[in-house]
């Protein structure tokens, strides 16, 4: 009897034929190498990635941990991360220098290293993304293989009317004026990760892939130069649609489908919604259903009250982070709090699954989560911070460190001291997935040494942080 | 696509700013160009002009759009099944617009997924009721069920679907795919009906509207020929106008028999507009006009404001409602009235807001707005007062930024990086502030002044509403000052203020802007420089019929702006 050996391309390439099982499956022992660390077809081991987005930035005084270095002692803020503590490299006093500034915005090229591009409109607060967001840098690298690319979660409704274009609305980013938008809906995200199709039709239904790009193909013809694109991105989509039809559903134990849907409504239940969200990623992972996710957790300038902190009459962006009525600082520390929790909730969940080694899928993901700035009343992109969590099979330090790359003397003030380059960090995890890469970002010609500082230089990165980086594939 | 505007004003602000902030408060009212309001309205300062369209391009089905089109093709029981299982695409504004962003945003990667298993359901709900569907192809139900009814579905059904007649290519597809799963289901031919619907309803051909047009040899502008749109981008402009629809059978006969001129257009939209699908489509576009959506889930302090729950919610966004239907479609009123109207409508707790009679519980009733509280139209009513409010206080701000962006169409913009935007709040042991006060106090520095001062005092005039609109006279123990003064504008105490200085506005800023919030957030793109002198000829038009909304509908499609487009990316 031939040894069965499961080449994922091979057994994609012959699924019309035979109906076998490619995409989609669970890790098993029988696909690795004799030791455990590779696939046994000499393809590496699975690494996984998320990032992960909390609106409104921090208060400082009980965010940043005083001690760094390892062995750090998290701050009150930081407390619900203690159970994955060893998992956690923090990033604290880095600044993020995006250079166009129209508050809230430009926090959001700590995900990038791209500068937003404000644009004209009837519109406040209007903006695009610059270039790629770094999920889609690593999802280049780890998402060909899986039946999903990577997939986008929002739990927050509240986004602000106030803004305008795609920055703020979406984090995940494939380029300039091409947002994927989060999908707020869990019972949409278990169909995508998880749906099967009633009937063994792939056929049938890669015919009609067939007919809806010969349908593009004509229509494109008629099209100018900027409609090519928007056709561009559909074909890529239907592509995805093809690749997904061509991988069999997941055989692995896969989640009943949510009862939640996630309406826009007063007082939303963000603690269910993202719980279930969290519980579908990490099975999408540990089924190798996807290995990349973007979680919108909380818009940046949103009107959500959190109301589960006993703030319902306080909305986070206005009252609490720009210097509200009362104790404005306590509630303002007990959301981002309560952020980390939910974070830390997905880590938690990524670490009780496992591979079939034993070892926590949080050992082979990097959970990268930022906010849109340092302090909130300023907006300032001064000591942004990055919580890195998990460290994508030694891409990171493990047990992980308090990296501060300038102390706060004035905690409170609205531009604190900070140094560095948040696309540092940005680089540094590029790596983690594509070892070859050597910048993220925005680059260009500048006179001395590129992230100095000075003012005209893009806010892209050549130099990874060192002070982070792990010891290599584990 | 329209993009050319937003991706050149992005790359030219790059360049322009380079290191700096994107703010400012000058003269960007007025400033000629390809922003936004880019002269129209505003009293005709720039010079005459010769008419040039915006770019044509693609444009891709709203949600609700895509909903429409399926229940009128194929049934309400097909509609139910596109809506309920959830799975269409959510559509993004830009600009403020879900229009805009369904022509200028490229869509998701997992769209064309979730348009496939959203088409699986309304074939499956087809194939359980093809009553409708054999209204277009009768061998559907009545046979015979063979080949030539695969090719009646892809050539009669094909040209309803794809809002045109169906190509050579068209039929070949349909009835290949139709042919292929009847086969696979054993000669089961619903099963091929079903396949070959699921295939069509994805098919960029019904999933975007194509406005190309084709080259006007008349009229060759700097810019190179326009393009005028054929008779079938009409009919299809013209239904999704006017009833957020596809075409009906009688509109794409006109336009198979080339009857689409101007007197043809006309017709059509005088038979459109007065379908209940059109109603419901200019409550649609004022939902987002007035972001009803916001206000259906505002959040106030439950200390504060303990009766502001669900129903009290609901019941301002439907005082909403009732105001536009009667008067739009009760009373086809000055539509300018939506903002200055001295009456409401209310039901009982309402009624306990608004401090005016209540009717029965259950029953809605019209009621003038008390002449003391001053105040009028939908600036004055709980929708708006509530949404543009912080969850305790008023915000002067959030108002009076309303009525610049969304009542006189003036650009607004982003307050200077690293200021500090926080209201000084007293210290422990001061004196409470009125919120005017607060807002005076911010307004200090100059760098908040020089923008804050042509938004905040709006808002003072409304300052005699709380947070969820009730009337007040004292505001932090203090009597209520509701006196402002805007340059340019006037100096007013009251939203009757406010509404009698909107009327006589010599610039006719918000009948302008009226009818800019309707073209936008119907034709997919912001209003170009080039478009000024066609819009200027349509407002015109709307005044002369003393600003009927529904005048100002059928006006517009038969303006030059709706009739053209230009060459994609002969944008300025």
């Amino acid at each position: 009897m031939k040894k069965l050996v499961l080449n994922r391309r091979a057994v994609l390439r012959g699924a019309l034929s035979g109906g076998a099982v490619a995409l989609g499956l669970p890790l098993l022992e029988i696909m690795l190498n004799g030791n455990g660390s590779a696939l046994a077809d000499g393809r590496p081991l699975p690494k996984r990635f998320v990032s992960w987005f909390w609106g409104n930035g921090v208060y400082l005084p009980t965010f940043e941990p005083a001690q760094t270095g390892a062995g750090w002692a998290p701050s009150e803020a930081l407390k619900p991360l203690t159970p994955v503590l060893p998992y956690v490299n923090l990033c604290t006093g880095l600044r993020n220098r995006c250079r166009n500034l129209i508050t809230h915005h430009e926090g959001m090229c700590v995900f990038s290293g791209w500068d937003i591009q404000p644009f004209d409109g009837p519109k406040q607060f209007n903006s695009h993304m610059g270039g790629p967001t770094i999920d889609q840098l690593v999802a280049d690298a780890v998402g060909k293989d899986t039946p999903v690319r990577a997939i986008h979660v929002g739990t927050d409704r509240k986004l602000s009317s106030a803004d305008g274009g795609t920055t703020l609305a979406a984090l995940s980013h494939r380029g300039p004026n091409d947002p994927e938008y989060p999908i707020h809906d869990p019972q949409t995200i278990w169909t995508l990760l998880f749906g099967k199709a009633a009937k063994n039709d792939a056929e049938l239904r890669l015919g009609i892939v067939g007919a809806v790009k010969d349908d593009l193909g004509r229509l494109q013809k008629r099209l100018g130069a900027l409609d090519k694109q928007i056709m561009d991105k559909h074909l890529a989509g239907v592509a995805e649609l093809e690749k997904k039809i061509l991988a069999l559903p997941p055989a692995c134990a896969t989640p009943a489908k949510p009862t939640e849907t996630n309406p826009d409504v007063p007082n939303q239940d963000l603690t269910a919604v993202e719980d279930v969200m969290d519980e579908l990623i990490a099975l999408a992972f540990k089924c190798d259903v996807t290995r990349v996710a973007t979680v919108l957790f909380h818009y940046g300038a949103s009107h959500f009250h959190f109301h589960m902190l006993n703030q319902a009459g306080y909305e986070h962006h206005n009252d609490n982070s720009h210097q509200g009525p009362g104790d404005w600082q306590e509630r303002y520390t007990a959301v981002v709090a309560y952020c980390m929790a939910r974070l830390a909730n997905l880590a938690g969940r990524l670490l009780a699954e496992k591979e079939p080694d034993g070892t926590p899928l949080l050992d082979s993901t990097i959970l990268y989560a930022s906010s849109d700035c340092g302090p909130g009343w300023s907006h300032s992109l001064r000591r942004q911070p990055i919580v890195l969590v998990g460290h994508g099979r030694g891409g990171l330090k493990y047990p992980g460190i308090h990296y501060m790359a300038t102390p706060n003397t004035n905690p409170t003030a609205d531009a604190p001291p900070a140094a560095g380059n948040t696309s540092d960090v940005l680089l540094t995890v590029l790596q983690a997935y594509d070892p070859a890469a050597t910048q993220v970002g925005e680059l260009g010609a500048c006179k001395g040494p590129c992230n100095n500082g000075a003012p005209g230089t893009p806010p892209g990165s050549t130099t990874p942080l060192e002070e982070i980086r792990g010891a290599g594939t584990t | 696509m329209r993009a050319p505007r937003d991706l050149l004003a992005a790359a030219l602000t790059s360049l322009a700013l380079g290191a700096g902030a994107v703010a400012g408060c000058g003269d960007e009212d007025t400033t000629a160009g390809p922003g936004p309001s880019g002269g129209v309205g505003g009293g005709g300062a720039s010079p005459p002009q010769a008419f040039t369209p915006a770019a044509g391009g693609l444009r891709r089905l709203l949600a609700h759009q895509y909903v429409a089109s399926v229940r009128y093709l194929l049934g309400d029981a097909a509609a139910a099944a596109a809506e309920g299982a959830g799975l269409l695409p959510t559509d993004q504004p830009l600009n403020g617009y879900l229009a805009i962003g369904a022509a200028e945003t490229p869509p998701s990667l997992t769209h064309p997924e979730l348009w496939d298993l959203t088409a699986e359901k309304v074939a499956v709900a087809v194939v359980a009721d093809p009553s409708r569907l054999a209204a277009f192809v009768p061998c559907v139900t009545a046979g015979p069920f063979d080949d030539a009814c695969y090719d009646d579905l892809a050539a009669d059904f094909g040209r309803m679907l794809f809002r045109r007649p169906a190509t050579s290519e068209d039929r070949a597809w349909v009835t290949g795919i139709a042919k292929k799963a009847r086969e696979w289901a054993s000669g089961d031919f619903m099963t091929g009906i079903a396949y070959a619907l699921r295939a069509m309803l994805q098919a960029p051909s019904f999933l975007y509207l194509a406005e190309i047009g084709e080259p006007d040899a008349d009229v060759v502008s700097p810019d190179g020929p326009r393009r005028k749109l054929g008779p079938h981008e009409l009919a299809s402009r013209l239904s999704f106008f006017l009833v957020d629809a596809t075409p009906d059978e009688e509109l794409l006969d006109a336009a198979d028999a080339k009857k689409l001129d101007e007197a043809g257009l006309r017709a059509q939209a005088e038979r459109l507009v007065a379908k209940p699908e059109a109603k419901s489509a200019v409550h649609r576009r004022f939902r987002e006009f007035l972001y009803l959506a916001e206000a259906l889930s505002a959040q106030k302090s439950p200390e504060t404001y303990p009766d502001f729950d669900d129903n009290v919610r609901a019941a301002m966004v439907e005082e909403a409602e009732r105001l536009l239907e009667d008067l739009f479609f009760v009373r086809d009123a000055d539509a300018r009235e939506l903002f200055t109207a001295d009456y409401t409508f209310v039901n009982d707790a309402l009624a306990k807001i608004y401090g005016v009679s209540a009717p029965p519980a259950g029953a809605w009733k019209k009621v003038s707005w008390p002449a003391e509280q001053a105040r009028a139209g939908f600036l004055a009513s709980g929708a708006f007062l509530a949404r543009a409010s912080h969850a305790v206080t008023t915000s002067p701000t959030r108002r009076g930024v309303f009525i610049k962006d969304r009542v006189l169409c003036e650009t607004v913009p982003p307050p200077d990086p690293d200021v500090n935007p926080s209201l000084p709040q007293p210290k422990p042991g001061e004196p409470p502030k009125t919120t005017k006060e607060l807002v005076q106090a911010h307004q200090k520095e100059q760098r908040c002044k020089d923008c804050h001062a042509k938004f905040d005092p709006f808002g003072f005039a409304y300052e005699h509403f709380d947070a969820i609109g009730r009337y007040r006279t004292t505001d932090a123990g203090e009597p209520v000052d509701s006196t402002g003064e805007i340059e340019g504008f006037g100096k007013f105490a009251s939203p009757r203020d406010v509404a009698n200085i909107l009327l006589a506005d010599e610039k006719k800023r918000l009948s302008h802007c009226l009818m800019l919030h309707y073209f936008r957030g119907s034709l997919g793109h912001l209003e170009t420089k080039g478009e000024e002198p066609a819009l200027e000829k349509l407002h015109a038009a709307f005044e002369g019929a003393s600003f009927s909304l529904k005048e100002l509908l059928v006006e517009t499609t038969v303006n030059p702006a709706f009739l053209y487009v230009a060459e994609q990316g002969s944008m300025p």
